[in-house]
């Protein structure tokens, strides 16, 4: 085969092929990339086209199976079979520290069903500066989660990001750093419904599953 | 040791081997099946492996555009296979190397990195370097560069799904596998439809406009993963 050399340009075309590359990947990362892939839509034309509907915080697509009783101390976990078994390891473990930390004083404790290969948030709402002190565990399998906190009234899509791991637990104290939701994204990636209860404490309006 | 008219096809064949490590697939979007099943496996599991390796090549956008720019002036098999191993030798050795020791490099910059060389192999393919500078930067080195840097991305990523330690290399070396496997069928593809091409007169007409259209294309990925390296990274 022959081996044929590739044409060099004039310099004038190398500046016009070169300008026109940048001007026109200017333009489709301004108005379409940036605006659908994080939200940053600067000319507002990514919100006309509602490209913005598509970055990352859409993503959290809410799904719930059940949520019950709002208030639900460790011990009265239901269900049967595995979960009974470990339903009742936690309550142990639960109950045993409740002498030493804050466990009664919990103000609210939710029972959150995850969907087999679903993800869902659970928000409260915290001024600035307030606290909210969590722990949650799941029947024993872990989750894919991200801890964080959006802005008031913010439609850039922007978070702020406090935790985010794998994991079948998580307990701490949380001081927002500004007034908005707060609170967990949760990803099931097994194939099989995951519970998770989850015990909450501080100043704060509970703004449930979104 | 190189004769003057050799020298764009050196240059032309390293971005090539960039490309064809291309994350793009694991870097944004292991798709949840896939996710799934990196998070759940517990075992060496080679078919898998190959699997996940050669569809990460075949999907990746980046990896297609800069095969294109690559094998664009490359008009002889022989050089096609020496770039190709180049940067398959180049992304092995950081693959193996980072998931082994555990060691991170930010997908995000790598993803950009790879955007900048699909760039690059646009200009170089407009004859770029050789009117402005006068010279061809050695191609060869180039592809295998790019193939470290792609190997380190890829060795992130495969890190984040935290793989069983034992017999971790059987997995590794099964995915590298795949990688090739999916390279050479992306390659065979992109081959013909060149070969088909230049054998009309539009081929010459056209490629001012596509090789400027493949740079255009590496500054959208590269202003894509650098914005996303600012806000996540």
């Amino acid at each position: 085969m022959n081996n044929i050399s590739p044409p060099i340009q004039s310099l004038k075309s190398l500046i016009i092929a070169t300008s026109f590359a940048m001007l026109l990947a200017a333009i489709i990362l301004i108005s379409a990339v940036l605006p659908a892939e994080y939200g940053i839509d600067p000319t507002g034309l990514g919100k006309m086209m509602g490209l913005t509907a598509l970055s990352a915080q859409s993503k959290a697509t809410s799904q719930m199976l059940a949520i019950t009783s709002p208030v639900l101390p460790p011990h009265a976990t239901e269900v049967s079979g595995q979960d009974q078994k470990q339903a009742t390891n936690q309550s142990t473990g639960s109950t045993e520290t409740a002498t030493k930390e804050q466990l009664p004083q919990w103000q609210d404790s939710v029972k959150i069903m995850v969907p087999a290969g679903e993800g869902l948030e659970y928000k409260f709402h915290l001024v600035k500066g307030a606290s909210l002190e969590y722990s949650w565990a799941t029947d024993g399998a872990q989750l894919y989660f991200d801890f964080h906190g959006e802005p008031k009234g913010d439609k850039t899509g922007y978070f702020k990001s406090f935790k985010e791991s794998t994991d079948n637990q998580a307990n701490g104290t949380l001081t927002a750093p500004f007034e908005g939701p707060h609170g967990w994204y949760w990803e099931n990636k097994t194939r099989s419904p995951i519970t998770i209860i989850l015990n909450t404490k501080g100043s704060y309006r509970i703004l449930g599953l979104m | 040791m190189t004769p003057a008219t050799q020298r764009p096809v050196w240059l032309i064949g390293l971005p090539f081997f960039l490309c064809l490590l291309s994350p793009s697939v694991f870097a944004h979007g292991v798709d949840a099946n896939t996710e799934r099943f990196l998070l759940a496996n517990q075992g060496v599991a080679i078919g898998p492996f190959l699997y996940i390796g050669a569809m990460h090549m075949v999907t990746g956008y980046d990896h297609l555009l800069f095969l294109i720019g690559v094998i664009f002036f490359l008009f002889r098999t022989r050089d096609v296979l020496i770039y190709v191993s180049l940067f398959t030798l180049g992304h092995s050795l950081t693959l193996l190397f980072g998931v082994l020791n555990n060691m991170a490099v930010n997908p995000f910059l790598i993803d950009a990195i790879i955007g900048l060389s699909i760039v690059y192999k646009g200009f170089d393919n407009l004859g770029g370097f050789r009117r402005l500078f006068g010279f061809q930067p050695n191609t060869k080195i180039a592809v295998m560069i790019f193939g470290l840097f792609h190997g380190f991305g890829l060795a992130t990523k495969l890190q984040g799904f935290s793989l069983p330690q034992a017999e971790l290399w059987k997995n590794l070396l099964a995915f590298n596998v795949g990688v090739e496997l999916g390279q050479f069928i992306v390659l065979l593809y992109i081959l013909i439809a060149l070969d088909f091409w230049r054998r009309h007169k539009s081929f010459y007409s056209f490629s001012t406009a596509t090789n400027t259209l493949l740079m255009t294309g590496g500054l959208i990925l590269f202003g894509y993963q650098i914005t996303g390296y600012l806000i996540n990274g």
